[in-house]
């Protein structure tokens, strides 16, 4: 019955009344016509029923065979409402319009994630199941998702497992990387421990293999300190702790001319990216340039529309002449970011400083591991 | 192998469904005979149903086919 109700109330119906004459003649002219009659109802002498509005203009007939007056008091149904409101019929396109986009859209995939990646980047993975098909605005009931599992892990061997999950316009892709293996590889050869670099033994820990040379001598860098061995078949890898007294030279020359490559974008370029659709917002496309599209994030959520900017850079020489005051600053300011890497992890025992018109050195007596194994 | 009689209904003969009292299908009415609240008589071809009660409404009414709610009293047929 709610579906015959949805029915008529579509279609519209027209509520009537019919006086005098003979009813039961205009039922039976109607039924005849094949006009389709309900809730008849005799109140009074006057026929009261309810007919599809389209129907309504066919009674007349009926109506004037049988000697009766027929007369319209109510209307109803969607044909008649869309009628009342046709002053408002922007609302009504605009009611029709969201109906048909959320029906639409909801159907199609809008935001993909990626958890459970450490090494591999979400780029990659989202690349490659882009290339399986998978990206804004693809139909979500479409995607195998067993196959795009399947391709999936034999394009990405790193990965161990994935998973695809469907949550509305959603699709959650969780993946697992290969844990790396927690044990020690056994060794299949002895190994030597070398110096790294030239200097005087202070202090040699041997934890496995056999000192090759005694505490307090003078080494060159590749001199072999702790040596492995065989022991009842099984190769030991020399292990140990080498503190030795080296010196490390910092050597800078001050320049008089600084050239450098100022870039700076002489064009850009914008698109619209809208529900997986790019919208240029140009009409001659440039022939190279980098790109970058910055999307939309509702609570860490990057939703499905963003701006895209490319820009042609250019890159000009520019030599710059320095005076002297400046070039010993730039000339500290190189020795400085030298200094900081090469000092990392050792002890400074004394420092030595020349200068020159031409070069400043530093020269450095430092406390050091040197160990290294070959 | 003994053939059996099934009693069919004829094709042609109307078919009625009462639900309790208040509802009556009618598949096989070829019109109405005399229309009001308390009497309703339709013509069923060989004969004329007809319905006594109190507040009649037909329900609807198609080629063929007629529904009648409201409080029935009776039924009878009449040639």
């Amino acid at each position: 019955m709610p579906i015959l109700w949805l029915l008529r109330w579509a279609r519209g119906t027209v509520h009537f009344a019919v006086s005098g004459g003979f009813p039961e003649r205009f039922l039976n002219l109607c039924r005849k016509k094949g006009i389709a009659l309900w809730d008849t109802q005799l109140r009074g002498g006057v026929l009261y029923a309810r007919v599809r509005a389209s129907d309504y203009k066919t009674l007349r007939s009926p109506a004037k065979e049988s000697g009766m007056r027929i007369r319209a008091f109510r209307q109803s149904g969607l044909p008649f409402l869309l009628l009342r409101q046709r002053k408002h019929a922007g609302i009504l396109v605009g009611l029709a319009i969201f109906v048909l986009l959320i029906a639409t859209l909801s159907s199609r995939v809008w935001i993909l994630t990626v958890a459970g990646n450490d090494a591999t980047e979400s780029r990659i993975i989202l690349e490659t199941l882009a290339e399986q098909g998978v990206r804004l605005g693809a139909r979500s009931k479409t995607l195998d998702i067993d196959r795009l599992r399947e391709d999936t892990l034999l394009e990405l061997p790193q990965l161990d497992w994935i998973a695809l999950n469907r949550r509305g316009s959603r699709l959650e892709v969780l993946v697992r990387e290969h844990a790396p293996d927690p044990r020690t590889p056994e060794p299949t050869a002895p190994a030597d421990i070398v110096a790294a670099a030239e200097g005087q033994l202070l202090e040699l820990r041997v934890w496995a293999g056999t000192p090759a040379v005694p505490n307090g001598s003078a080494v060159q860098a590749g001199d072999v300190l702790i040596k492995g061995e065989t022991r009842d078949g099984a190769a030991v890898r020399a292990r140990g702790y080498v503190v030795a007294q080296t010196q490390r030279r910092l050597v800078t020359t001050p320049v008089q001319q600084l050239e450098g490559k100022r870039r700076h974008a002489l064009k850009k370029q914008y698109a619209l990216h809208i529900f997986g659709l790019r919208v240029p917002l140009y009409f001659r496309a440039l022939p190279e340039g980098t790109e970058s599209l910055q999307l939309l994030y509702v609570n860490h959520t990057a939703l499905p529309l963003g701006l895209e900017t490319r820009a042609l850079p250019s890159e000009e020489t520019e030599v710059r002449t320095l005076s002297p005051e400046q070039a010993k600053l730039l000339a500290l300011a190189d020795m400085h970011a030298q200094a900081a890497a090469l000092l990392v992890g050792k002890e400074i025992r004394g420092v030595e400083a020349t200068a020159t018109d031409d070069e400043l050195a530093l020269t450095y007596t430092l406390l050091e591991n040197i160990a290294a194994v070959q | 192998m003994a053939k059996q009689k099934i009693d069919a209904p004829r094709a042609s003969a109307p078919h009625l469904e009462l639900h309790g009292n208040g509802e009556l299908h009618i598949d096989g009415c070829l019109g109405v005979r005399a229309y009001g609240e308390e009497e309703i008589r339709l013509d069923l071809g060989d004969m004329v149903l007809v319905i006594v009660g109190a507040d009649l409404t037909m329900d609807t009414l198609r080629l063929e086919e007629a529904a009648v709610t409201g409080r029935i009293a009776s039924l009878s047929f009449v040639n």
